[in-house]
């Protein structure tokens, strides 16, 4: 997992202070960092939320 | 030409502030170019309070979620065309449901977009324990 840290752009609108790596798997902004999970993490909350499981 | 995809879900909560969820770079545009972009985000808990998701281009607000409080999950469907210039666009009013009439008249921008500008996906909670997750988007550019 990988931190990078959130400022505040010039609107004021926070924003990563490096670019979001293109092959994350989930990102996870709290408003003081944006926590990355990429290959080989576990990623929190398994499916992304918001998929519906669907079984036979 | 596709400048951005992804179906890898990005989340804000904790805090009430605007927060950039995705970044597209986008290059310079035609005089007829169209710019296409379609952002699917849900939201954890279908509660009253404001939850906003965002479109910006070049800073410009082009698009924004509406009944995103109450349910669990919108659809913004944006279609942004550049009038025969480089500095004049229309586009669907900037809150609409994503298809079919409309009530209000289309927007207009005087976006220069003869440079290459950021695309930006934000959201924002009016209460910090809620969640915004950006569950994917895809940002085209088609040009004539």
């Amino acid at each position: 997992m990988k931190i990078i840290a959130a400022i505040a752009g010039a609107d004021g609108v926070l924003e990563p202070a490096e670019p979001l790596p293109d092959m994350a798997l989930k990102v996870i902004c709290d408003g003081s960092n944006y926590t990355v999970y990429e290959d080989g993490d576990v990623v929190p909350g398994g499916p992304p939320s918001g998929a519906i499981a669907v079984t036979s | 030409m596709i400048y951005g995809l992804t179906g890898a879900p990005a989340s804000v909560t904790g805090t009430l502030v605007e927060t950039t969820l995705a970044t597209v770079a986008l290059p310079a545009l035609s005089s007829n170019s169209r710019l296409r972009i379609r952002v699917l985000a849900s939201t954890a808990l279908a509660n009253a309070n404001a939850k906003t998701v965002s479109i910006k281009y070049g800073g410009t607000l082009i698009g924004q979620s509406i009944g995103l409080p109450n349910n669990l999950s919108t659809v913004l469907d944006i279609d942004l065309f550049n009038r025969n210039s480089t500095g004049s666009q229309v586009n669907r009013s900037a809150s609409a449901t994503p298809t079919g009439p409309l009530a209000g008249a289309f927007s207009t921008y005087a976006i220069d977009t003869s440079v290459p500008k950021n695309l930006t996906i934000t959201a924002q909670l009016g209460t910090t324990t809620d969640t915004i997750t950006l569950e994917g988007y895809c940002v085209e550019v088609m040009n004539s």
